[in-house]
């Protein structure tokens, strides 16, 4: 059965997309078909992060308008051949869109897909309830600062109001060299905060960023961390990326210094 | 104390805050509703007001109201007739 998953945070730049792309690659090498839903109309990215962006010739509000078939609007990855995404164009003032078309969009793809991703845009306004309104459970990205979290708090709130199956936290961007120093909080303390079940922690490494949040190099940390998540979020294990591991112990106060100094 | 566990805490404190800001339009139903409820055990003449706040790992309503007499129950008085 198709899982209807949106992935949002209320603070922008938390790395929404980076998680929806990345989530969706790395199950599409497990062999699953994933399908992935730019719900940010107007300031769309997912065709650019996955670089299908010459590919989109239609996009979600083409669909809804009737200019042309949803197959046509669906892209496929040229990397990753399980992967297909759906953009929202650049457009967005638009008064067709609504969740209810959305919705039936979404409902029309189930049979197709494993998983359908809905990138939500920041905020908790209307993008927010057109995107959670479609879908059966909810990923919260959150970063490990007071302006995230209280933000992600308030995005939960909201959540529980939809009566999802689930809703799941993801926490981003940790540096593991401050959490050692104690510096940073422990991601499992803000699982506590938020009184939201903890998925996944990825790391803050300069790899996401030079590779555009995409095509991680499969070395990285980053890469390690979400096959760990991709591995939760199907299997339902609960196995979470020690960001710390390599910044305990003499060579970790080593690592640490160097970090320091940079 | 480290940075790490005064940063959880200032959170904390700020989440919990949150939490308990819980809006007009609650409030007013509250105390429209215990103003109802008051009314029928003693006499006032201005609303209740209500304030939530921490108390030992939960929270606590406290709920004041100046009373101008406490009304008997089992007899009616001539102007409640």
């Amino acid at each position: 059965m198709c899982r209807k998953i949106v992935i949002t945070s209320g603070k922008g730049g938390v790395g929404k997309t980076t998680v929806a792309v990345n989530l969706g690659r790395y199950l599409s090498d497990m062999g699953l078909r994933v399908a992935l839903i730019d719900a940010d109309f107007g300031l769309n990215n997912l065709d650019v992060v996955v670089g299908v962006e010459n590919k989109v010739k239609f996009d979600l509000v083409d669909v809804i308008e009737g200019r042309c078939r949803l197959k046509q609007a669906i892209v496929q990855s040229d990397k990753n051949k399980n992967l297909f995404i759906l953009s929202s164009g650049n457009n967005e003032f638009t008064s067709t869109i609504s969740g209810q078309n959305i919705k039936i969009i979404i409902e029309s793809m189930s049979s197709f897909f494993d998983y359908i991703f809905i990138d939500c845009p920041a905020g908790i306004d209307l993008g927010f309830h057109r995107a959670v309104s479609c879908v059966n459970e909810a990923i919260v990205v959150a970063t490990p600062n007071l302006t995230s979290l209280r933000d992600a708090n308030k995005v939960v709130t909201v959540l529980k109001s939809y009566k999802l199956d689930t809703i799941s936290l993801i926490v981003n961007r940790v540096r593991g060299d401050l959490i050692v120093s104690e510096k940073m909080m422990y991601p499992s303390d803000i699982q506590n905060l938020l009184k939201t079940e903890l998925i996944g922690v990825l790391p803050e490494e300069d790899a996401v960023f030079l590779s555009s949040g995409y095509n991680l190099p499969n070395r990285t940390d980053s890469a390690r961390a979400y096959k760990i998540l991709a591995n939760n979020l199907h299997k339902g294990v609960r196995k979470i990326f020690d960001t710390t591991n390599k910044y305990s112990g003499f060579f970790g106060s080593i690592r640490r210094s160097i970090k320091r100094s940079i | 104390m480290k940075n790490g566990a005064n940063e959880l805490m200032r959170i904390q404190n700020v989440l919990e805050e949150d939490r308990l800001n819980v809006g007009k339009g609650f409030e007013e139903v509250l105390i429209s509703d215990l103003n109802k409820l008051l009314k029928d055990y003693f006499d006032f003449n201005s609303l209740p007001s209500i304030k939530l706040i921490k108390n030992k790992g939960g929270y606590c309503v406290n709920i004041n109201v100046d009373i101008t007499r406490v009304r008997a129950l089992n007899y009616v008085l001539e102007e409640d007739k």
